[in-house]
């Protein structure tokens, strides 16, 4: 099956031709398939927020190609136009881009440019307001009267009321509490499930990451440094805290443990995962 | 009045309501009464909307009491004449660095707090390059701020803080945008900060991680402290605190569930090391 989602030596340098040029991403080779849901993470500066802005065509690559469902995105004005359609990327903080008078129109913004009914927008956006737990009663409301927490659920809807085949979250979860933070991851996973959409999230909370995703991407000075389950990347603990990064606490426990000699796999990264490893090595000591 | 010249921050029966746009009030601050020691290390947990922004902001006049008195070194709060000498004591450090920068070049946004105090500018020099360097950013001090980082311009904004050399620093929630590198600089500069120049720290937080090393733990809900000691204390009371919104680390979390099951193993043991140690300690 072509992948959704390709990048083939894709390259990006800000500031070309100035003494500021610098290289933010290099060689990069990714491929996402429909329905996956993979984690992006790295250090700060490592690349990962110029990478997603190649996928939806907001950056044009230095060198190198992405490719949407087998298709160059730049090949013509009508590839990079439906590609922007087709990946829906939710920034940071997007809260700080609702303009509009309502709740409601704000979300709507996208759709409308879409050239689909008025019947089809109205669905969508209550449909997508659904998925991030904004009650219908909000949507008359101007967004400015939200919670921060409820306005970055609007800006998310309003991502997805354009019906993305691939959602991008860069830092869904940032500066909201670990309620808020959890109730967004649960949004986002329901909205997985429902669909058959290709999420991409970029976080920085290992915690968050290793309970969500099928893949984990790992960026390290502009290149990915690795690409694989959670549990085979967060084995590679020392690796990854050298590139600025931490590997969950459970898994640190796991390994700190065997260490100590007890025979614990150390690609755990749940607190059930190692809890039950515990409770059958207490079991077994007991019945022996 | 009495002001126990050891404490730094005094707060006594603080309350302050917030008018909603249907006219409502909102009571941010029950009652709080609080006294900070001068030197100490204190983080403040609370979920959003718990308050613990609005005690912030207490803390330097930026918010004034609606009822009870802050007092910031022996000075009250509600006194119009002190607050530029009470800014001079206590810094503050928000959440987003953007909105804390005001200069194109990193020194002199970092030198714009020490030139307003109209310090020399030999000194200024001094305590610019002395601050860069202790978060981590002297070797960007020619560079824009607009070209770095969120985690590089927040050390660059606590830099600015620093060079103005207050007794005291209020964070509020200064880790909120950077990744765990980040996190980790930021958090281990603050303490570094506390240990060698005493400088007090008060630091606003919802990651429990950064809070474990602090030597006081406030927790707070609703506008009140609903939970006051030393981390290990406070996370002790795992059900409790999850009543109140918030984790508890994963180390507590794992020994909580292992308890039930049948273990019984120390709810203070905090760190990796303490966690596994007594993990060991049980299955050996």
């Amino acid at each position: 099956m072509v992948p959704i989602i390709k990048t083939e030596g894709l390259c990006h340098r800000y500031s070309v031709g100035t003494p500021f040029e610098r290289a933010a991403i290099e060689d990069i080779d990714f491929e996402a398939k429909r329905g996956e849901f993979i984690g992006v993470i790295g250090h700060t500066g490592s690349g990962k927020s110029t990478f997603i802005q190649h996928l939806n065509g907001l950056l044009k690559p230095t060198a190198g190609r992405v490719y949407y469902e087998g298709r160059d995105i730049w090949e013509s004005k009508a590839a990079t136009r439906e590609t922007r359609f087709k990946v829906g990327i939710v920034f940071q903080y997007p809260e700080y881009q609702l303009f509009e008078e309502t709740v409601y129109k704000d979300i709507a913004f996208g759709p409308k440019n879409m050239k689909i009914s008025d019947d089809e927008i109205d669905m969508r956006v209550r449909e997508a307001a659904e998925f991030v737990g904004i009650d219908s009663e909000l949507l008359e409301r101007s967004p400015f009267d939200l919670s921060g927490g409820q306005k970055r659920r609007v800006a998310i809807a309003g991502v997805i009321a354009m019906g993305p085949s691939v959602l991008i979250l860069d830092e869904p979860g940032a500066g909201l509490d670990p309620r808020g933070r959890e109730s967004i991851l649960e949004n986002i996973k329901r909205y997985h499930e429902a669909t058959d959409a290709t999420v991409i999230m970029v976080t920085h909370s290992m915690e968050e990451i290793a309970s969500a995703v099928d893949r984990i991407v790992v960026f390290n000075r502009g290149r990915i440094a690795m690409n694989g389950t959670p549990g085979e990347v967060f084995s590679r603990g020392e690796e990854l805290e050298d590139m600025g990064l931490s590997v969950p606490e459970v898994t640190r426990i796991a390994k700190r443990l065997r260490e100590l000699g007890l025979p614990v796999d150390t690609s755990v990264y749940t607190i059930e995962q190692l809890k039950s490893i515990l409770l059958s090595l207490k079991g077994g000591g007991r019945g022996a | 009045m009495e002001i126990n010249m050891s404490d730094i921050i005094k707060i006594e029966n603080l309350t302050y309501a917030y008018v909603t746009e249907e006219g409502k009030n909102a009571v941010a601050l029950d009652h709080i009464n609080l006294s900070i020691k001068e030197g100490s290390f204190v983080a403040v947990l609370g979920h959003n909307g718990s308050g613990k922004s609005t005690l912030a902001k207490h803390m330097n006049a930026i918010l004034l009491p609606e009822g009870g008195k802050v007092y910031v070194a022996g000075m009250d709060t509600s006194d119009e004449n002190l607050v530029i000498e009470i800014r001079r004591q206590v810094g503050m450090v928000f959440q987003n660095p953007d909105n804390q920068m005001v200069a194109n070049v990193v020194e002199e946004d970092v030198a714009f707090g020490p030139e307003n105090l109209g310090i020399d500018p030999n000194e200024i020099r001094r305590r610019v390059d002395d601050a860069l360097r202790q978060v981590g950013m002297y070797e960007y001090r020619t560079h824009a701020p607009h070209l770095l980082s969120g985690g590089q311009k927040q050390r660059i904004a606590i830099a600015g803080i620093i060079a103005m050399r207050p007794r005291c620093i209020v964070l509020d929630e200064p880790t909120a945008m950077l990744d765990p590198m980040g996190r980790e600089e930021v958090i281990s500069t603050i303490h570094e900060l506390n240990r060698k120049n005493g400088i007090t720290v008060v630091l606003i937080t919802h990651h429990m991680k950064e809070t474990i090393d602090a030597d006081r733990l406030l927790v707070m809900k609703d506008g009140r402290i609903v939970a006051d000691g030393a981390p290990c204390e406070v996370f002790k009371n795992v059900r409790e605190l999850k009543e109140v919104g918030l984790d508890v680390p994963d180390t507590t979390e794992l020994i909580f569930q292992l308890n039930e099951e049948g273990f019984n193993l120390p709810l203070e043991a905090l760190t990796v090391e303490e966690c596994a140690s007594a993990i060991y300690a049980v299955l050996s």
